[in-house]
């Protein structure tokens, strides 16, 4: 990330595709992270279809629902990733004269430049480039071309397979031994897997109940609300502000995560940090529930040195409440920044454990997992 | 005032303070008071009317701090007229063999009299006041020596100077902004970071008052859903040409680190040193003792509240309607209170204030200067009497 590079970013825009503006007023503490003018973006890569011969079109429409945020959250993201590529995959033909493996993988270091254009990479949609990249390295020179695109789109199915949704199975199985009867359970924004966890220890006919913590400018804990109490579940709603207010009630807190670093770092949506410290000085133990294969050798430390920048006018303007508007014409006044963090990290102190699908684990183990169950095994 | 109250209709304490302490003015001024015991049937007075103004809205806490001030006065200016009475009964009594006609010129008071004011609990307690059983009510007995003039001026003398006590009140609590925003040249350095949470006009004069005198910081401000006046002050501090950024009250934990102090204002304070704030704020004053941040508060005298919080979160804070967090119509369609057991499925929640403990505070600053959390208790010693805690008419002795 060095966007404050200047000769870096004037390079990043001659090969973009998308064309992105420069944001005004941008935040200094974040000159490093890309921050650009939302709502510009969309129009125009619209307009650009046909001319856009290479790129394949599966992923050009995934590009374009991350652009305009239909597709949300890590693991949601990573499938739709890689069934784009699959779909690639199929249609691609070597040209005469070059090795799949190297022209494949130079096509796919494209789609995936196009991809951050829209938006940066998670580092779920990272780790599965990377296991992809390497299949696509390890075909031998000797099979054909068409088993060649056989084997990488089985590969690529028993990834989606077994990290993420046996994963999923077997991190809520491994939960819903957490929750007894009577207990409060706490969580934050919307998580596929703690949704998954909830709905199944419902089933089970575990009485519990929910409350939903939620924060702008996204509101994601709505649409977990709506999808909870349309499967029956007892649920509290409020916002982040009240959590002191509401975690006396509370027993367990479960939280979903973006990754977990290899200090034990949580990366997360922003205002997990906060839901973990609370609950933490209220002695409540905090759940993390994360698939193994969004863990990441990287460290982090703060929220600062690596982030994404969202888009700034949905902090100024608030859905439903027109009278508050005391911030339109933001972008004039030079004195003013408006900032919209998309992650957090949360120290390690505050989780008490994680549940993965090799088992439940302290924070102090994530290492010990990324380095044993290591790149090479960790695909086989 | 006490439609206005339960409607809520004034915000800010500072208003509703000002508001009382006029309304009491008035009653002082209008309440005809009898010869003797003046003290007691004005007491008697404005206990009635600040039980009818704090039942109207308990969780205004300014309204009863007020009531408690004015109380408090009474009885001092009451115990100042008798001090200077007894002063003149021992010098008369010096004076007694070379002038006996001089007695009704001073105001003269019996034995009982001197007696039952130093039985008045502003006094420190001495041995003869400990063993006595008497009501605590500063009833002064009646003075049968004194003249009818010497009586009628006392009175007036006593209305007289609790006025003028309860005008040096309403200016004081008009005045606070300005005495809390000196102070903040000594707490704002050059190219300082300053996070604040929501809107608050102490705050806002604070920082003003730093900018004046030239110091350049930055200001964090997190907007406060679901009320969102971080928007409002945001506005105002880039008018005064302040660097400004407004951040989401999710991204507190993650931008405090970056933050050298945390100034913020509050709804009261409490005895024990905690804070009734806006809610929201319990999360940032953690998140800055996570990170060894001064957490500040600024507070106008008329906050102070005598009485220590039991369950604060609880029997402090009032709950807003949850429009403010869900519209309606979009859950319309999930709300089947048909189903089941027929109780709601849905519950939202969204309360007003919160309670931040003393030991997260790390500085008051008050129109009286700074002070920490633990010396709190002190000021309201020099603020309350301890017979007022509990604003509520005597029952009538004999019953």
């Amino acid at each position: 990330m060095q966007y404050d590079d200047k000769s870096r970013v004037q390079k990043l825009k001659k090969r973009s595709v998308v064309k992105p503006t420069e944001a005004r007023n941008r935040v200094e503490l974040f000159r490093h992270l890309p921050q650009y003018e939302h709502g510009t973006q969309l129009p125009v890569l619209q307009s650009k279809f046909f001319q856009l011969d290479t790129l394949h079109p599966a992923v050009y429409k995934v590009g374009l629902q991350y652009l305009s945020g239909d597709i949300c959250g890590g693991n949601a993201r990573c499938i739709a990733m890689l069934q784009a590529f699959q779909e690639a995959i199929r249609d691609y033909s070597t040209p005469p004269a070059k090795t799949l493996s190297r022209d494949l993988t130079a096509k796919i270091s494209s789609y995936v430049s196009f991809l951050i254009d829209c938006r940066p990479l998670s580092v779920s949609m990272g780790n599965a480039i990377r296991f992809l990249k390497s299949q696509i390295a390890k075909i031998p020179i000797s099979l054909s071309e068409s088993e060649a695109k056989a084997t990488l789109h089985s590969d690529i199915e028993r990834f989606i397979n077994e990290k993420i949704i046996l994963a999923d199975r077997v991190i809520v199985k491994h939960a819903v031994t957490k929750i007894r009867d009577g207990d409060v359970l706490l969580t934050y924004g919307s998580s596929s897997a703690v949704e998954m966890i909830l709905q199944h220890a419902h089933e089970l006919g575990k009485q519990f109940r929910v409350v939903i913590v939620d924060s702008r400018p996204k509101h994601e804990g709505k649409l977990l609300l709506r999808r909870l109490v349309r499967k029956g579940l007892s649920c509290t709603y409020t916002h982040i502000n009240a959590i002191s207010y509401i975690m006396h009630e509370v027993t367990r807190v479960f939280l979903g995560a973006s990754s977990v670093l290899s200090n034990g770092t949580v990366y997360s949506r922003v205002g997990t940090a906060c839901v973990a410290m609370v609950a933490y000085g209220f002695h409540i133990p905090v759940l993390v529930c994360c698939e193994a294969y969004k863990f990441h050798e990287r460290v982090q430390l703060d929220s600062i040195c690596s982030n994404e920048l969202g888009d700034p006018d949905s902090i100024s303007k608030v859905p439903g409440r027109e009278d508050i508007n005391h911030l339109d014409g933001w972008d004039k006044s030079e004195n003013l920044q408006l900032l919209n963090l998309i992650y957090d990290a949360t120290p390690s102190d505050y989780v008490s454990l994680i549940i993965t699908d090799y088992g439940m684990i302290p924070p102090t183990s994530v290492p010990v997992i990324v380095r044993e169950y290591g790149r090479g095994q960790l695909w086989i | 005032m006490v439609a206005h109250g339960r409607q809520c209709k004034i915000e800010g304490s500072q208003a509703t303070a000002r508001q009382t302490a006029e309304l009491l003015r008035s009653v002082i001024s209008q309440q005809r008071v009898p010869y003797t015991n003046q003290a007691g049937a004005l007491i008697d007075a404005v206990k009635a009317v600040g039980e009818q103004l704090i039942a109207a809205n308990p969780v205004e806490l300014a309204v009863g701090n007020i009531v408690r001030r004015v109380l408090h006065i009474i009885r001092e200016e009451d115990l100042s007229l008798t001090t200077a009475a007894i002063g003149e009964l021992n010098l008369s009594a010096v004076s007694d063999d070379e002038n006996d006609d001089d007695r009704d010129g001073n105001t003269t008071l019996s034995a009982a009299a001197v007696a039952a004011a130093a039985r008045s609990t502003l006094r420190p307690p001495s041995l003869q006041t400990l063993l006595e059983d008497t009501p605590v009510s500063a009833a002064v007995p009646q003075t049968s020596s004194s003249g009818a003039a010497d009586k009628s001026s006392r009175s007036r003398k006593l209305k007289h100077d609790v006025i003028e006590a309860v005008n040096e009140l309403i200016q004081d609590i008009v005045t606070c902004h300005e005495q809390i925003a000196e102070q903040a040249v000594e707490h704002i350095h050059q190219n300082e970071v300053i996070l604040t949470l929501g809107s608050s006009r102490t705050v806002s004069e604070f920082l003003f008052a730093a900018k004046e005198k030239k110091r350049s910081f930055r200001v964090f401000v997190a907007e406060g859903a679901p009320r969102y006046q971080g928007h409002l002050l945001a506005k105002e501090l880039v008018a005064r040409g302040l660097q400004t950024t407004l951040i989401t009250d999710s991204a507190v934990f993650a931008m405090i680190s970056r933050v050298n102090m945390v100034i913020v204002g509050a709804h009261a304070v409490m005895a024990n040193g905690g804070v009734i704030a806006p809610v929201g704020m319990n999360l940032v004053a953690l998140a800055a003792q996570k990170h060894a941040v001064p957490f500040v508060v600024l507070a106008g005298s008329h906050k102070l509240c005598p009485l220590y919080p039991h369950n604060p979160e609880v029997l402090l804070n009032e709950l807003r309607s949850p429009s403010e967090l869900l519209d309606f119509g979009e859950f319309s369609d999930c709300m089947d209170f048909g189903s089941g057991s027929g109780s709601p499925l849905l519950h939202v929640v969204n309360p007003a204030f919160d309670y931040v403990p003393p030991k997260l505070v790390s500085l008051f600053i008050t129109d009286a200067g700074g002070h920490n959390p633990s010396y709190m208790y002190r000021l309201i010693a020099d603020y309350y009497s301890a017979d007022d805690l509990v604003v509520q008419r005597r029952a009538i002795a004999g019953n």
